[in-house]
């Protein structure tokens, strides 16, 4: 589908005037303004049986004119306000009843007929909109049918009713977006795709939303809500630096109960985002209770110890000690989670270290304290290296006010305040008194006159010697007196981790690399830049069979502009989907990719070696999208000698070429021109559209192999899955002599720290020897990535362990349904596992040839992380965190 | 200080908490506490009777509006652990325990197929209103009985026998088709007029080709002899998404003059009608409305027109 200009009129204008100039296209729009979309038999069917005095013409006015919103190969779109004023005329015909009322009667019947095919949720949008014109009271009928999409989507878990709902629900008639399941179907949606969030266009609930959001609560996803109490004030939302967050449910508004106990009864706030509330309340203790029931106090603190449990970020930092990089682990959630989050028979060590607002302290790690497992998410290091923690003895004058937080019995954060003393046996320590438990302030972050002075190393309840003058003057209360030594880190050595966590795409600025459901090839979207300025870059487009998935999860995620394609080599499962990508609307600033043209001066290549080569030419001829423009139109390629080619993209993410070489070029294109001599001479080059279209994935592949030379490897033939895989023996490494396949881009990708290996169907060879040729220009011995998507779907036959000795990665990913091929080959995972134990590995499938590795037993075994789609989903994304985010 | 009564230092410390990125708008966080400066006031000596203050009402907290410019970012804030975790044990909304499922999206093959595409020209005369398009006038018809009686009777000699004129379907037809926007609404239409004149023609009497702006290019490049009948399926431009280019008169006079010369006969299908149609254009090429209302007379009326 193709966007087209959208003139300024409002829709009431855009009417008017198509009353005067155009009345026969009106009268056509308006006979079915209930219709997800009008395809060309529909609109024929309209006009010859209902409107015969109209013409052809009034076809064409319809198709071409400013009501038409979309309008492309399936049919158009009308614009969403021209359909709601035609749905509001509609509805007064209906209800006036007559010839008029009679002929919207027959339109629907027309347009049930002609979507009796269609998918059920354009026909569950149909009638909704049908009821909201014709029933008198559309409520409760329109909820009914919405909550079948709800249900779908929430306890179906099928993600296309989101993708749906994104697209549907702003156009749906204004009866139906107002109802209360609409609203939670927006929220539900806007959980799951968060890019379309803006979009919805459902008006936010009254304060009533509370109640309705108690009952979708379990089944969205959180958001933080900014809080923040200054004496007899609270705010709410967008408090800044200083604040706290609570995690509620995701919704838009986000909405919390205040109670304050002065107060007869506790109000509930709808929060927009983005926005700032405050009240004026008592200096009571306030409770906060979000939709799920989770339950906050908020005291009255004093203005020191507000500060600290406000102000204070702690991150576990953790890096390659011997290459003295430093990767980030996690963000502990709150201040008194950091104790729980690793335990140290997880860690395999007592310690690691941490940074607190930026600055390096320890952490000592007590697996008896909290709970286990806050960061689980994060992969553990493997090869931890020490952090020494060193009593912080001299750094203050006695006297100096400490503070400090930890927990008290029942896990609620509970502020810690004492006074320092120099100390010639342990260094130094701080009397302090507070309502936590000794225990529960292991490990905390100490604030020494406003300064981060390291951690609480031990504590202890003493009993303060009266006789000693340096008595501690905390404050009075109850509660008991503790001992506390506290300890800075020396951080030279620290060990590393992937940084990698599961999740959907970030509204922050972050790397966002999306594996999507490519069948047995590949296609990754990589996005980065801040939430409204996003750019993205697709690196192949799959398969014909996965093509229009593949399409529309583009075009959701990219709102249909693509910064950069790169088709990584001329295979049918890299290629075949662009044709759906270009169709769908989808805009291609530039695309890289070695085809005949950029082939034909260097190498001599002189026609397309396969239907889908020829198909894909065809397809950029027709949209003229700019080719290989950073290489001044010619082959994307690396030369020999001199540095590596660096291409800076808007947004800041930095590619770096690592091939093909020229003599990889040169050897798939001597074998392009046999390929193309020989379908020239079977007589194939004189194909028909219709035969390239039908070409099934065992066919393109067939067509593939079709380039491979004698002595290469073929497809992996099917075989049964091992029932271990340490069971299999090892078979060879780095066997694919596909030169086809040894042409593939290479690109090495940064942004703001983080470091993306995107492979093509590279061999393990080339691969190595690029890396080697980057890990030398930064005058290193070898490569670290944060993500390394495997060649050809973790086929052995691209990998070596030469190749990991020379690259390490914190995550890998496969991007592979295990179809034709049946990769990943568990020799690949089996090397993973060996040489990154601990190692992430995230699959875009869970099929017959990736769950193997989702038997906890079997990742234990082999120390693996898994990753999967969510439920029956296919395609995954991960988000990579910067380095000090 | 009274808490209740709002001074400078309250003012201050709002300041410094909410930290506004100009001093400009401190008179306003002041205002929204309540807080008013000293002004002149013009009544000033004049007893006026005090306003009546009720006291805050406190059953409900009290809003304050902020500007929304200090709005800034949630997401880098710590999280507060709470005191009491979720009572919910993901149990589904009510409900979804009865509500249908939604079907999958599967092809019923016992249901009806759906309905195609109605063509332009009504199906009954469809075959004939092709065939008139595309037919030549051939001297292969009857002999010319009057003709012959005619030359004998004033003693003429006769160098080859007079037949009457023959309406045959043309050996060579080429289609042109326009790829312009303006035929996007009917890119099916013409698809299936392809498919029903291959079956008038033969698969190997008809050739097809597309053509944005200049139809008399299309046509050079395909070829164009004595006998061909070429059938142009085209809006002349008349839609509002034509191209300045498509709207022109000289590149119809020039495909128009491009097969006077050769011998052949162009004839084009416009799904717009003639009430629309340049007069001018309509004198040089045969013009045919593409639509339903269109009947073989008409067809024939225009061919023989332009011889």
């Amino acid at each position: 589908m193709v966007d087209t200009r959208r003139p300024p009129h409002s829709a009431d204008a855009l009417l008017a005037d198509a009353a005067r100039s155009i009345p026969g296209a009106l009268a056509l729009a308006s006979l079915v303004p209930q219709a997800a979309r009008i395809e060309r038999p529909l609109l024929r069917a309209l006009r010859l049986q209902l409107v015969p005095q109209c013409g052809a013409a009034d076809e064409a006015e319809l198709w071409s004119s400013d009501l038409v919103e979309v309008r492309g190969l399936d049919g158009l779109l009308l614009r969403a306000d021209v359909l709601e004023l035609l749905r509001q005329r509609a509805r007064h015909l209906l209800a006036a009843g007559g010839e008029a009322a009679e002929r919207l009667h027959r339109a629907r019947q027309l347009l049930d007929s002609h979507h009796a095919h269609a998918p059920p949720l354009v026909r569950l949008e149909e009638e909704v909109a049908w009821l909201a014109m014709a029933e008198a009271q559309p409520g409760p009928a329109i909820e009914r049918r919405l909550e079948v999409a709800l249900a779908a989507l929430v306890r179906d878990q099928r993600v296309g009713v989101a993708r749906w709902a994104a697209r549907a629900l702003p156009r749906l008639p204004e009866p139906a977006r107002q109802t209360r399941t609409a609203w939670l179907l927006s929220l539900a949606t806007a959980d799951r795709l968060p890019a379309s969030a803006r979009a919805l266009g459902v008006p936010p609930r009254d304060q009533s939303g509370l109640v309705d959001l108690a009952a979708l609560a379990p089944h969205l996803g959180i958001a933080p809500l900014g809080v923040r109490r200054i004496g007899n004030r609270v705010e709410l939302g967008a408090v800044g630096p200083g604040g706290l967050a609570l995690q509620v449910p995701a919704s838009e508004p986000r909405f919390i109960s205040l109670h304050d106990p002065a107060a007869r009864q506790p109000q509930d706030i709808a929060v927009a985002a983005g926005s700032l509330r405050a009240f004026d309340v008592s200096w009571q203790t306030l409770t906060l209770r979000s939709a799920d029931g989770q339950t906050w106090d908020l005291p009255v603190h004093s203005p020191d110890e507000q500060r600290w449990l406000a102000g204070v970020t702690l991150r576990l930092e953790a890096g390659r000690g011997k290459r003295g990089q430093i990767r980030w682990l996690g963000t502990a959630i709150g201040n008194d989670r950091l104790l729980t989050a690793l335990p140290a028979a997880k860690l395999g060590m007592p310690m690691t270290a941490a940074l607190a607002d930026g600055r390096a302290m320890g952490l000592h790690l007590t697996p008896s304290v909290g709970t286990p497992g806050v960061l689980a998410q994060g992969r553990l290091p493997s090869a931890m290296g020490g952090v020494a923690l060193l009593p912080a003895a001299g750094r203050m004058a006695d006297g100096a006010r400490v503070v400090a937080c930890g927990l008290d019995s029942r896990g609620a954060l509970q502020p810690v305040v004492g006074t320092w003393f120099a100390d010639s046996a342990t260094g130094a320590w701080v009397l302090a008194r507070t309502l936590a438990e000794p225990g529960g302030c292991l490990g905390a972050p100490v604030v020494i006159d406003g300064q981060l002075a390291g951690v609480v190393l031990s504590a202890v309840e003493t009993n303060a010697d009266p006789a000693d003058s340096r008595a501690p003057k905390a404050r009075p209360g109850p509660g008991r007196t503790l001992r506390l030594v506290v300890a800075s880190p020396t951080t030279a050595d620290m060990a590393g981790s992937d940084g990698l966590a599961k999740t959907p795409p970030p509204a922050t600025d972050q790397l966002t690399v999306a594996l999507l459901p490519a069948a047995q090839g590949q296609a990754v979207l990589v996005s980065w830049g801040p939430g409204n300025g996003r750019h993205h870059l697709l690196v192949d487009t799959g398969p014909r069979s996965t093509a229009k998935a593949i399409a529309t999860r583009v075009m959701a995620t990219t709102g249909g502009r693509l910064d950069l394609l790169v088709v990584s080599h001329a295979d049918a499962d890299r290629i075949e989907g662009l044709g759906a990508l270009l169709a769908a609307g989808v805009a291609v600033d530039e695309l890289w990719f070695n085809g005949p043209g950029q082939l034909a001066a260097p190498f001599g290549v002189t026609a397309a070696p396969t239907v889908a080569v020829e198909r894909l030419l065809e397809q950029l001829s027709q949209r003229s999208v700019p080719l290989n423009t950073a290489f001044q139109a010619g082959p994307v390629m690396v030369s020999p000698e001199g540095p590596l080619p660096r291409v800076e993209r808007p947004g800041g993410l930095v590619i770096t070429l690592l091939a093909p070489t020229p003599a990889l070029l040169q050897s798939a294109s001597a074998n392009w021109r046999r390929a193309a001599e020989r379908r020239r001479d079977s007589g194939s080059g004189a194909r028909s559209k219709s035969e390239a279209s039908g070409m099934s994935a065992s066919q393109s592949a067939a067509e593939d192999d079709a380039l491979m030379e004698p002595g290469e490897e073929p497809a992996s033939p099917p075989r049964e899955p091992a029932a271990s895989a340490k069971a299999t023996p090892a078979r060879r490494f780095g066997g694919d002599r596909s030169v086809n396949n040894g042409a593939s881009i290479v690109l090495h990708i940064e942004y703001r720290g983080q470091q993306l290996l995107l492979a093509g169907d590279a061999h393990a060879d080339t691969l190595l020897q690029a890396v080697r040729r980057l890990a030398a220009e930064r005058d290193r011995t070898g490569l670290f990535v944060d993500l390394f998507v495997l060649p050809r779907g973790g086929s052995r036959g691209n990998v070596t362990p030469e190749l990991f000795d020379a690259l390490e990665a914190g995550a890998f990913a496969v991007s592979s349904n295990g179809a034709l091929f049946r990769h990943p080959d568990p020799e690949t995972i089996d090397l993973i596992a060996n040489r990154s134990p601990g190692a992430v590995i995230a699959f875009n499938y869970r099929s017959q040839t990736t769950e193997r590795w989702a038997d906890p037993v079997l990742a234990k075994q082999l120390n693996l992380n898994t990753r999967y789609p969510d439920g029956g989903d296919e395609g995954i994304a991960l988000v990579l965190e910067p380095p000090h985010a | 200080m009274k808490r209740s009564t709002v001074g400078l230092g309250d003012v201050f410390r709002a300041i410094a908490a909410i930290a506004p990125d100009t001093p400009a708008r401190w008179p306003a966080i002041a205002a929204t506490l309540g807080f008013e400066p000293p002004q002149a006031d013009p009544t000033a000596g004049v007893v006026r009777p005090r306003e009546k203050r009720g006291r805050r009402d406190t059953s409900q907290p009290r809003e304050i509006v902020l500007d929304e410019a200090v709005a800034r970012q949630e997401s880098s804030l710590p999280v507060l652990a709470p005191r009491l975790r979720s009572a919910s044990d993901g149990t589904p909304l009510p409900f979804m325990l009865q509500v249908q499922t939604l079907p999958q999206e599967q092809i019923d093959p016992a249901a009806p197929p759906a309905p195609r595409l109605m063509p332009l020209f009504a199906p009954a005369t469809s075959a004939s209103l092709l065939r008139a398009t595309v037919v030549m006038p051939e001297p292969r018809g009857r002999l010319d009985i009057a003709a012959i009686a005619s030359a004998v009777a004033r003693r003429r000699p006769l160098a080859r026998l007079p037949r009457l004129p023959f309406d045959a379907i043309a050996r060579d037809v080429v289609v042109l088709q326009d790829l312009g926007e303006g035929m996007d609404a009917f890119v099916d239409d013409v698809e299936g007029f392809i498919a029903t004149l291959q079956q008038v023609t033969g698969r190997s009497a008809l050739r097809v080709g597309g053509f944005l702006g200049r139809p008399a290019e299309a046509l050079a490049e395909l070829g164009c002899h004595r006998g061909t009948a070429v059938v142009v399926l085209s809006d002349l431009g008349l839609g509002r998404l034509a191209r300045p280019d498509e709207r022109g008169l000289r590149r119809w006079t020039e495909l128009a003059d491009a097969t006077r010369r050769v011998g052949a006969r162009v004839t084009a299908l416009v799904p717009w009608p003639a009430t629309r149609w340049p007069p001018a254009l309509a004198a040089c090429l045969a013009l045919v409305t593409w639509d339903r209302t269109t009947g073989v007379a008409q067809v024939m009326r225009a061919v023989r027109a332009h011889g």
